[in-house]
């Protein structure tokens, strides 16, 4: 792989980063603890760090795009852009992640360019470890949407993924992931956005759980203006465990965040959901929403959640609300009543359960997602 | 009613002379001293030393408000007040007397109280029980003597299953320098229908406050037990570091009130927890308006089928408090239910945080728990932190989670003001109407008590 001298040495610079850390102690407090019984986290990254990369990644984008590997940008540009919002320093996995030698790739979406089709992000993970790095450049007045689909085989045992966005003053974009990982692909995904004046951010997120899956999205509103959305879909199967960090920060005035997320967790599956609002003192006006409804499947189902709201001025509207609850009797009595086998009436109340989040999406983001992606979504292939 | 009520009452000191204080600073010397001069058996004497070690050996929390200010090397671990402890109010020392007469107490227990306990610093000074509760056989005794007393109850509940004396670095400092607090025990059946109270006073400087309450009603018994608290104000730092075991036992209703004042130099970092048995229910009323930072998490584990909880907190946190404070609830058997309501206001730069904890063990089906916290911020430094921390690890269980936080909206403002009212009236109205809740639960002096102060804290500052 071609990769520039500037982008080695930061490769090596984050190598010597994560070879001075030491591993997250995945505790969340109150007895929170994860626990991984079928990876090795440490040789895993160790791995990851050292073995070769291939180039995972197709991008296909309308021709006013630009997409180039980072390693083509002169050093002033990966100085900007390459690791500000998610820098090596800030823990071992993600040093250890940008320590890989694979090549990031760069997204621009230039002012003023309003696109009708989505770009489209393909990811087919086949080597045993495997890093990926996007980073989009929303020029000023830029509308777009992306759409990124994961899929790995049993031969993946990790993937981390890097997406990084960079907003220019009234940039919109629309980032909808639809991750489809095998059962045996452990996966770390950190997704981080910056705002700058009036630009709008959502994050569309959806993903199959495997055994184990991580994925934080973090929101940094700094201007004025700035708003967040972040639909978080999550479906449990049995013997997996996922963990969202869900984070939208404030610090600017008049700025607004919503942070909605639904997650159906089979027996046996375990859920983990922290969401984070923090409205500091120079950010006054502004809202943050957040909501998170679980629906239990079984007696040994298992969800811990953590919605933290951080407030540090008055003039604010912030409210959080959070759910666990299961399939009520009384609507699957509705439903049988009616003549539906009951079987079928749980898949169309989980259907009903993702579907009522989908609709809150504005509609002219949903308009443009192929019907073959949101299907994954609402139904989550349970079909 | 009409109180009067103003902050000196409680800000200031009385000459009172203490017979003995011990220096600051925490040695084995002084915890075989404390134990010594209670005559205490043996088994205390080595439960002291063992939490002791503990609390050598164990670092400070390391979350929560910062704690940085408070010199434990300079904390005074024992006071005696130099008194007997006395059944009548005319016994007790002139000095003390009045402290406890400008609070209220003696006033209070004519009119609505069925019993009543007063500790000064480290020592229990007054204690008395109605004749007719007494003889139906219900136990209301000062910590210390019931030690002597009832030894079998006292060793086979007290730090024992409900909060050990290794649970955390205050726990293992309470267990250690441990003195006065109240024992009551309510036998089978027994309704007690006037509340019990209990008043804390700290009097001396730099003092350190270690009360140990262990209340267990038994089989199908009724208890409201109320606590006060408060101390003068020094310029110096004072620690109030109590212990309050509950056992409710199958079928027992308790009730458990608690207004905390301490003075704004007071780390109040305490520590109470509940067990409650099938069919029982235990029930939290807090009131945090005093101490600089506070960490307070009432707790109620629901041990057997049936076990409700039901936690009402209100806290207010001014100019440089950090009030960090939550109820913990943890269903641990099938078919328990929890309510978690909490309050909070914050004023001038004032902290408050909800660290609250739902957590619902593999085998606890069946469980319903709501909990709701709504904050109130009254100006633009003020800071309000909201952490509720639910851990579900059982599928058939329902949770409820909701929270808020806002300030007084202009419109509220308004309305009220184009009625007549001064913006202070308003502002007023519209703060208690948002702590209304909690005032109905408390009974009627203290409601009145509890708002009147909340009114004290708005205006002042």
């Amino acid at each position: 792989m071609v990769t520039s001298t500037t982008l080695l040495e930061y490769q090596e610079k984050a190598n010597s980063i994560a070879s001075a850390l030491s591993l997250p102690s995945f505790k969340y407090g109150q007895g929170m603890t994860l626990r991984f019984d079928h990876l090795d986290v440490e040789s895993a990254f160790e791995q990851l760090r050292t073995s070769a990369q291939q180039q995972t990644l197709t991008i296909n984008t309308p021709s006013s795009v630009i997409v180039k590997p980072l390693s083509s940008f002169p050093v002033s540009f990966i100085q900007q852009y390459g690791y500000t919002l998610l820098p090596p320093s800030e823990h071992k996995l993600l040093a250890s992640h940008h320590a890989s030698h694979h090549q990031p790739m760069v997204i621009h979406i230039p002012a003023c360019v309003k696109l009708l089709e989505p770009i489209r992000i393909q990811s087919h993970v086949t080597q045993r470890t495997t890093a990926e790095s996007i980073i989009i450049i929303a020029d000023e007045e830029s509308d777009a949407l992306i759409i990124e689909e994961s899929s790995s085989t049993e031969a993946c045992a990790l993937k981390t993924q890097t997406i990084q966005i960079y907003l220019k003053p009234h940039a919109t974009v629309n980032y909808c992931s639809v991750q489809l990982f095998h059962h045996a692909t452990h996966n770390w995904s950190w997704k981080r956005s910056q705002h700058q004046k009036d630009a709008v951010m959502r994050w569309i997120d959806s993903s199959k759980s495997t055994r184990f899956s991580q994925m934080q999205i973090c929101s940094l509103l700094e201007h004025e203006g700035s708003s967040s959305e972040q639909y978080t879909f999550f479906a449990n199967a049995s013997e997996t465990v996922s963990d969202y960090a869900i984070e939208a920060v404030h610090t600017a005035h008049s700025t607004s965040s919503k942070l909605l997320a639904r997650g159906i967790i089979d027996n046996h599956g375990k859920g983990i959901y922290r969401g984070t609002v923090t409205i500091k003192n120079n950010a006054p006006h502004s809202r943050g929403l957040q909501r998170v409804d679980s629906l239990l499947l079984g007696p040994k189902a298992r969800c811990d959640a953590v919605p933290v709201l951080d407030v540090e001025h008055d003039d604010v509207i912030c409210s959080h609300s959070a759910a666990l609850h299961q399939i009520q009797n009384e609507e699957l009595y509705y439903l049988c009543s009616r003549g539906v086998p009951e079987e079928e009436a749980r898949q169309m109340i989980m259907e009903g359960f993702f579907q009522s989040l989908w609709d809150i999406i504005p509609s002219s983001v949903r308009e443009m997602i192929p019907s073959s992606v949101s299907e994954v979504i609402t139904t989550w292939q349970r079909k | 009613m009409n109180i009067t009520l103003n902050r000196s009452l409680y800000d200031d000191a009385d000459a009172h002379q203490p017979r003995f204080v011990a220096k600051p600073g925490i040695t084995e010397e002084i915890v075989r001293f404390i134990s010594n001069s209670k005559k205490e058996p043996e088994w205390m004497l080595q439960k002291r030393l063992q939490a002791l070690q503990l609390f050598q050996q164990t670092p400070l929390p390391n979350w929560g408000p910062d704690l940085s200010e408070l010199d434990l090397n300079n904390i005074v671990y024992f006071v005696d007040p130099n008194t007997k402890e006395a059944e009548n109010w005319n016994e007790v020392p002139a000095e003390i007397k009045k402290t406890f007469d400008r609070l209220g107490i003696p006033e209070a227990e004519k009119k609505s109280l069925a019993g009543v306990g007063a500790q000064y610093d480290s020592s229990v000074i007054y204690h008395n029980l109605q004749q007719s509760l007494k003889d139906k056989g219900v136990i209301f005794e000062n910590m210390d003597v019931a030690v002597q007393k009832y030894p079998d109850l006292v060793k086979k509940y007290f730090m024992t299953s409900c909060i050990p004396i290794n649970d955390h670095k205050f726990i293992m400092l309470h267990a250690a320098v441990w003195s006065g607090g109240t024992f009551i025990y309510v036998p089978p059946n027994v309704k007690v229908d006037l509340p019990l109270q209990a008043y804390f006073r700290m009097n001396e400087q730099r003092g350190g406050q270690f009360e140990h309450t262990l209340i267990i009603v038994d089989h199908n018994a009724e208890l409201h037990y109320i606590e006060g608290c408060s101390s003068p104000r020094y310029s110096q730092q004072s620690l109030h570091a109590g212990c309050v075991e509950v056992y409710a036992l199958a079928g027992a209703k308790m009730t458990y009130s608690s207004i905390e004042n301490w003075s704004k130099n007071v780390f109040n970092l305490n520590t109470k927890r509940a067990l409650v048995y099938k069919d029982a229910t235990m029930r939290w009323l807090n009131g945090n308006m005093g101490s600089s930072r506070t960490m307070l998490y009432p707790c109620s584990v629901l041990l057997e089928p049936g076990a409700h909880a039901d936690s009402l907190g209100v806290v207010f946190a001014g100019q440089g408090q950090n009030q960090d404070t939550g109820s913990k609830v943890i269903h641990a058997a099938p078919h328990t239910s929890s309510i978690i309501r909490s309050k909070s206001i914050s004023k001038s730069g004032g902290i408050s945080t909800y660290r609250g904890l739902v957590r619902v063990a593999d085998n606890a089906t069946d469980t319903i728990s709501k909990v709701q916290c709504d904050a109130l911020l009254l100006d633009s430094e003020s800071v309000n932190k909201t952490y509720p921390y639910m851990k579900v690890d059982n599928g058939e269980s329902i949770i409820a989670h909701e929270a808020t936080v806002a300030k007084i909206s202009e419109e509220q403002l308004y309305y009220l003001t184009s009625r007549g009212l001064t913006s202070e009236q308003a502002l007023k109205l519209i703060v208690t109407g948002f702590i209304e809740p909690v005032i109905k639960a408390l009974p009627l002096e203290y409601a009145v008590e509890l708002n009147k102060l909340i009114e004290l804290e708005i205006e002042g500052m």
